[in-house]
């Protein structure tokens, strides 16, 4: 669905934007003796900044136009008396101003508009079948505007979902600089694939995960990162089947659509943004420990001397140790953007460019030959140019284009017994002799390559009928290098292997809608179809065992080997979709999409999705008070799915070579011709509003998901001999959850403004059949279980620190569900005996966060200082911290110091079952490290100042200084290194655990921003 | 500019076609056809010039899973140490061993008999294709049998779920169930397979398949407690023959992993093992001791951090491939029936002809038979007993050095080692995994066996 033109179906809009032209075509007339023209400009009342292209008119008048590229608006022929202006803008307040216009003179109006992300008249497109007006639609929708890019530390895109958006878990994984988040809205719905959300720029979809994954670095770059966050005029983000029905199959895991900004008529008007600043870690490893040492990460000269706890033997001294003593620095960060917007009336173009280099925080010091290696870090560049024309009354054509190129120099990390952080932290007790440098001497790096191009035709005709069709291109070119240089310590002879992948997708996606009203009800009949063509070439190539050192490639090895893949995905389908309004305050809402896949198996057919919604616009009926503000109630069933891996549906088999390089075949998958989607249906109630004179606003909704015919890779009899696993539509998920958000402006005067925000969601998957399976592995202890009964064990279990498990206290004999997915290991039953540790496989709750809180608040003094915060915390989640365990079984753990000297001293028999499980290295097991990971983090902070016009060169219409700062605090009692960190960044494995990653880091930004 | 009404008309029908034509498209199957170069249908096998495809998939598919039960059960039994830092690893060394363990060994193990057994029902039904005397044919049934060696000599019991039917019977008269049952009818499966391999092996004058077929035989009739077979099959392979599974460097399917798991990592070691302390020297359990700063290894000690690093030398490259069935097997599995018939001269001959084959000095007994392996420190291979079963528990250990038939021994012999010895780390089970059991993800999926599998 794209962007709306700046028509909607309100009648109010319409004839705001038909008089448009028909005002701009008079500018330069001589004014009429009875009428004068109303000027002035159209700011953001929390930072200043012009709004371009915002409707500025007066309805019962007829007259209206668009502010420019400054924000600046002339109407012209207003006839004298006094007239009431209005403003609207997407995503912001919509502000009147009562004047009086004097015969042939001028009246001024200023606006200043407030972000306002749930205001009952703004218009919201994803989702909803062309434009639609908040008060219409039936589910939650959560929009983000392009104020919070402007005004605060956003360095990924999805930094902004943080804190600010309703049911969305966004986890950092990684502190590598370019390591890609994780994205889920509402919990997971599937087992077997991505629970990340469908992700659309401008209209067109783009890959929503990375392609390749940084196998040494175990971190992967997401092309959703790549987008210029100084590009986006607002996000909006839909999640459950209830929302994303129109987007069929596929869109289970929710949509996010970002919408770029746009040109605005007027001479061009440029901006420059600077940024400079640090990123910086701090302390790293489990937080309860006070050794300044960092395990051998924040001071690798002190071995030998016994300071760190562990003694001379664990952490003999470093020769490799960079000269400042640390693995860790403070790395540069330099950014700047460039962009420009202007036109004419019936043709604008905002065009940016934007290049970068970031520094990460290892300091990777000198190899042999005394030659400075090279920074963990990327460097990018940003190009965007969207055009806008209208070659006719009524259609709007517009073009969008970007392209991304990104370089990530990786540092080897994670489950990688040449990664820095395994081998520094284990001391003595690694793959290294302890010299770790030599860990560096290997070259990592990814290149992304990005270019997405979409045309939307928009075209408002005649009778209420309107069109738009949008179709686009996004093709990705993931390239990933990695060598071990000749003579490198683990690969004597050198390796070299290099990886890419490129993916084009094509969207084509066209609705047309139609409007009338009878009899007080206004109907609108929306039809469209939609095509998602996916194209995926890679190649993987090898070569090892170099004759020499030098600069290589493939070939130089002895031994190459090469591998290709490539697939082509067709997906499509069409809908229809009326929605019945009375009175303007009570919407209907029916529809039904028809997908057919390619995945599908022969004999499944097409896949319908319905859809139904009710909204009531509670506060509009007469006996509402109007001192309690508005108030929709709202209500919303929908479906949409998720479709099978390529060739699932088929028996293959495999090529393999055997018999020293002949060509063999070996059983792949097994096949199944009845195999469809998954379906998650989801039900949603809430209601949304706003009281104390729209200072408080407010958002509320409980849904309900259920994911039938779930696709569970179901193991084949063995004995069988066919091998592995096959999809099957044969499990059964839940989701549920409540979402709650409060807005509210606590001061409001002239000088000083005060705003504070609060959410809260929840979500709790739990599995409810997986089709006759018991369970399912996913590796590291987190598992997919099937509902079990009740026993007397389960019942009576051993708490370890009274943090529960499943099933704790259940009643024998009753079904006890896990959550999707769980952690389950081994616990210790009789912690406060003296002696070995007895025991008990436990699942002990979910592995991905259950309840998301953010609090923000903000604060503006005289219009040109702005302080603002974001707090986020996650939790109700476990998390495995592989760290802890395998460097308590290296006797390298600080939390377990004791217990190693009481083994060491000979007193081993005098430990509890407790100590011993946790920190007796010959006992321990990964469930006593496994815990509760709830954290709470301030997300971000920063301080905006305007600088006073005056006080700039006549040059500069505007500037602003910026300090920021991102993920300044931490407050957790996970023990392990962070309770965020994830060895494998990457969004397609529903399994999570901390292992030797280096943590997200924090970072401080220095930002000037100048207007010309 | 303005659309007039009538164009507005036709671009509407234009926009209500594209619609139509849409939706009829998307109903059109070849719209939707996925393409994923690479795999291949089923059907497209049945080829007579597809037949080396499949036979060396066998290949393959056996050589891909065996180096892996090779290392695994090097780790259970007493033949390296387990100092590397797979959680799998420290379970293993302890001598736990349970059916989550053992859901990929019984996947891999199933495939290489099933891959084999069905391929040889589909190969009789290939148009054109020539199966009597066949050497491709000869090749199937080799590794049929050797699949059923491998299941029945590791495994606490074994299920067959298909190829044969009532209708379609296997080469023994065999009809799949799916029902446990013990681990002898796989060594008796295999003795039918392989008999098919001689035979055919032999119509096309394939010897070293016939060789490996008849030292087979031996090595499944030990599981059949019928020496007599044993020692027949034996005598007719010669002491220098040797059939292997393949690894290559090709790729990294193919690419050894006892060598990966030891020069590629440091996840096992020779370190106070029978092959580090009693066999330091020997031609058959080659190593090199990482500590020594001059050895050109990464790291000293093995990727627990503790435990220093013997890195075996017997596969030292990706390439190297692991005996299955060997000449020097046979003289040892001979000198094992003569003590088992008292006669201790031609145990100790035999014993010496595998020595003096590995260039070795002979070496003579206290004059002792013995009454099994007794065991030395740790329960391990006793290192100073010179009876005639203590020397041969020696010599088969160091004889079949991280070939995965250790267990096995250990397991017929009810071998001290299994009642709680551990290798350097000791066992935390009075009673050590000597077999591995049914699968968790067979008791998942076969009714009939669900009682079967068991956690520890």
């Amino acid at each position: 669905m794209s962007e709306p033109s700046v028509r909607t179906r309100c009648a109010t809009t319409h004839l705001l934007l038909g008089a448009a032209l028909t005002a701009a075509l008079t500018v330069g007339a001589p004014l009429d003796a009875q009428t004068g023209t109303v000027t002035g400009t159209v700011r953001n009342a929390t930072n200043g900044q012009a709004i371009a292209g915002a409707q500025v008119g007066i309805t019962e008048l007829s007259i209206g136009i668009l502010s420019n590229n400054v924000g600046r608006y002339v109407l012209v022929g207003v006839p004298a008396g006094t007239h009431t202006v209005e403003v609207r803008y997407i995503g912001y307040t919509t502000e009147s101003m009562e004047i009086t216009v004097p015969e042939g003179g001028a009246a001024t109006a200023d606006f200043e508009l407030r972000s306002d992300a749930i205001s009952l008249e703004g218009v919201v497109v994803t989702g909803t079948a062309g434009a639609a007006r908040r008060r219409e639609i039936g589910n939650s929708i959560s929009s983000i505007s392009g104020e919070v890019f402007e005004s605060q530390p956003i360095a990924r895109v999805a930094d902004a979902l943080q804190g600010r958006t309703l049911g969305a878990t966004i986890l950092n994984n990684g502190g590598q600089v370019g390591a890609g988040t994780t994205i889920k809205l509402r919990g997971n719905n599937s087992v077997s694939f991505s629970n990340s959300p469908l992700v659309y720029v401008d209209g067109v979809r783009i890959r929503e995960r990375g392609l390749i994954h940084a196998v040494e670095a175990n971190q992967q770059t997401n092309p959703f990162d790549d987008i210029n966050p100084a590009d986006i005029e607002r996000i909006e983000v839909i999640k459950g089947a209830s929302a994303t029905t129109l987007y069929g199959t596929e869109a289970s895991g929710g949509v996010i659509q970002v919408f770029t900004k746009r040109g605005a008529a007027g001479r061009p008007a440029w901006s420059l943004t600077v940024d400079q600043g640090l990123n910086n870690l701090g302390h790293i490893g489990p937080s309860a420990d006070v050794n300044p040492t960092g395990l051998g990460m924040n001071n690798c000269s002190f071995g030998g001397n016994g300071s760190f706890p562990g003694g001379d033997s664990q952490f003999p001294v470093d020769p490799s140790c960079p000269t400042s003593g640390s693995w860790l620095k403070n790395g540069y960060v330099q950014n700047y953007n460039l962009s420009v917007r202007g036109g004419a009336e019936r043709m604008n173009y905002f065009v940016s460019a934007k290049w970068g280099n970031e520094a990460g925080v290892f300091d990777t010091g000198t190899n042999e030959q005394g030659v400075s290696r090279p920074d963990q870090g990327q460097e990018s560049w940003n190009l965007r140019g969207n055009f806008s024309f209208a070659p006719a009354e009524g259609v709007d054509v517009r073009l969008n284009n970007y392209y991304t190129h990104k370089e990530v120099t990786w540092v080897p990390d994670g489950n990688n017994a040449e990664g820095l952080l395994l081998n520094v932290f284990r001391g003595g007790n690694d793959y290294t002799n302890d010299e770790d440098g030599k860990l560096l001497d290997m070259d990592i790096t990814s290149v992304n390559d990005n270019f997405t191009s979409g045309v939307n035709v928009i075209w408002d005709a005649d009778h209420g009928i309107s069109h738009r069709f949008n179709t686009g291109v996004s093709y990705v070119r993931n390239t990933y290098f990695e060598e071990k240089p000749w003579g490198y310590f683990y690969v004597q002879q050198g390796e070299r292997e290099t990886r890419e992948r490129t993916r084009r997708t094509l969207t084509f996606d066209y609705n047309g809608s139609w409007n009338r009203d009878f009899f007080g009800v206004s109907s609108t009949f929306s039809w469209g179809g939609q095509m998602y063509n996916d194209f995926l070439t890679g190649t993987t190539g090898n070569g090892r065992d170099f004759a020499g050192p030098g600069d290589k490639v493939l070939q130089s090895g002895a031994i190459t080997t090469a591998s290709e893949a490539n697939s082509t995905i067709t997906s499509g389908g069409f809908f229809l979709q009326e929605m019945i309004g009375i009175a303007d305050r009570l919407f209907l809402t029916g529809g039904l999409r028809i997908d057919g896949h390619s995945t599908f198996g022969s004999d499944f057919g097409l896949q319908p999705y319905p859809k139904a919604s009710v909204s009531y616009v509670i506060s509009d009926e007469s006996f509402w008070p109007s001192s309690f503000g508005t108030l929709k109630l709202r209500s919303a069933y929908g479906a949409s799915g998720k479709a099978p891996g390529i060739f699932a549906a088929a028996r293959t088999w495999t090529s393999v070579a055997g018999d020293n390089g002949r060509p063999g075949v070996t059983p792949d998958n097994l096949g199944n011709p009845d195999l469809g989607p998954e379906r998650t249906l989801e039900w949603e109630v809430g209601l949304e509003g706003s009281t104390l004179n729209d200072r408080v606003t407010f958002e509320y909704q409980y849904y309900n998901q259920s994911t039938i015919d779930a696709l569970i890779a179901v193991t084949q009899l063995p004995s069988a001999g066919f091998v592995g696993t096959q999809l099957e539509n044969v499990g059964e998920l839940s989701t549920t959850g409540h979402e709650i958000l409060v807005n509210a402006n606590i001061l409001g005067m002239d000088n000083f403004s005060w705003d504070v925000g609060a959410s809260l969601s929840t979500n709790r998957s739990r599995v409810l059949d997986l089709g006759g399976l018991e369970s399912i592995n996913l590796g590291w202890r987190n598992y997919v279980r099937a509902p079990t009964e009740c026993t007397t064990e389960m019942a009576n279990g051993g708490s370890f620190d009274g943090n529960g498990y499943v099933g704790q206290g259940c009643t024998p004999g009753e079904m006890v569900y896990f959550p999707l997915p769980a952690f389950c290991h081994d616990r210790v039953q009789n912690p406060e005996e003296v002696g070995a540790p007895r025991y008990e496989d436990q699942c002990l709750g979910a592995t991905t966060p259950t309840r998301t809180i953010g609090l923000n608040t903000a604060v503006t003094l005289g219009g040109r200082v702005t302080m603002d915060m974001v707090w986020e915390g996650q939790g109700g989640h476990w998390l495995s911290s592989g760290t802890a365990y395998q460097n308590t079984r290296r006797s390298v753990w600080p939390l377990c110091r004791s217990t190693f000297d009481a083994i060491a001293a000979g007193n081993r028999g005098t430990l509890t079952a407790r100590e011993r499980a946790l920190c007796d290295p010959s006992v321990v097991r990964y469930g006593m490290w496994t815990q509760p990971a709830d954290f709470f983090k301030l997300r971000s902070a920063s301080l905006n100042f305007r600088i006073p016009e005056e006080w700039l060169p006549t040059q500069l219409r505007a500037a602003t200084l910026r300090l920021q700062g991102r993920n300044l605090l931490t407050f957790t009692d996970f023990e392990g290194v962070d309770p965020e960190a994830f060895e494998d960044g990457s969004a397609e494995v529903l399994f999570r655990q901390e292992y030797y990653n280096l943590p997200p880091i924090r970072s401080f930004l220095l930002s000037l921003k100048v207007d010309f | 500019m303005k659309i007039s009404k009538a164009k507005a008309t036709n671009l509407r029908s234009c926009l209500a076609a594209f619609m139509a034509a849409f939706a009829l498209v998307g109903c059109e199957e070849g719209l939707f056809e996925v393409k994923n170069p690479g795999r291949i249908l089923d059907d497209d096998l049945n080829t007579s010039q597809g037949v080396n495809s499949l036979v060396t998939g066998m290949s393959s598919d056996f050589s891909v899973s065996y180096d892996n039960l090779a290392f695994t059960t090097a780790i259970l039994a007493d033949e390296i140490v387990g100092s590397g830092s797979y959680f799998s690893t420290g379970r293993y060394r302890r001598g736990l061993f349970d059916s989550d363990d053992a859901n990929g060994f019984w996947g891999g193990v199933q495939r290489a008999r099933w891959v084999a057994e069905a391929g040889l029902i589909r190969m009789t039904e290939i148009e054109g294709y020539q199966f009597d005397g066949n050497e491709n044919t000869a090749r199937a049934w080799l590794f049929a049998g050797l699949a059923n060696r491998w299941f029945g000599e590791n495994f606490c019991g074994v299920v067959f779920s298909t190829p044969y039917t009532e209708d379609s019977r296997g080469p023994g008269g065999e009809v799949d169930t799916g029902d446990y049952v013990e681990r002898e009818q796989a060594f008796q499966r295999a003795v039918a397979a392989l008999n098919e391999a001689v035979r055919h092996g032999g119509s096309a004058g394939r010897q070293d398949i016939v060789n490996a077929a008849e030292g087979a035989l031996a090595q499944v009739n030990v599981g059949l407690d019928n020496w007599s077979a044993v020692a027949s099959h034996a005598a007719k392979v010669p002491t220098d023959f040797v059939w292997y599974a393949n690894y290559s460097s090709n790729s990294g399917r193919e690419t050894s992993q006892i060598w990966n798991e030891t020069h590629g990592r440091h996840e096992v070691s020779a370190f106070m093992t029978v092959a580090g302390i009693y066999g330091a020297g020997d031609p058959r359990t080659p190593w090199t001791d990482c500590s020594d700063s001059g050895a050109g290894c990464p790291s000293g000690n093995g990727a627990d951090g503790q435990t220093t690093h013997y890195r075996q030398e017997k596969y030292p490259t990706r390439d190297d491939d692991i005996p299955l069935v060997k000449g020097t097997d046979m003289r040892l599995l001979e000198a094992e029936k003569a003590l088992r018939d008292n006669d201790l001269a031609m145990a100790m001959s035999k014993i010496n002809d595998v020595r003096a084959f590995h260039g070795l000095d002979p070496i003579e007994s206290d004059g002792t038979i013995g009454s099994g392996p007794t065991g030395g420190e740790e329960g391990s291979a006793n290192l100073t007993s010179m009876s005639g079963w203590d020397i041969l528990d020696r010599e088969r250990h160091l004889t079949l050095w991280l070939e995965g038939r250790r267990l096995w021994d250990l397991h017929r012999w009810n071998h001290p080692h299994l009642d709680g010895g551990g290798v350097l780390y000791k066992a935390t089970v009075a009673r050590r995994a000597s077999c591995m059991p049914v699968s968790d993800d067979e008791c998942q999926v076969n009714e009939k066996v669900s009682g079967r599998c068991f956690t520890m």
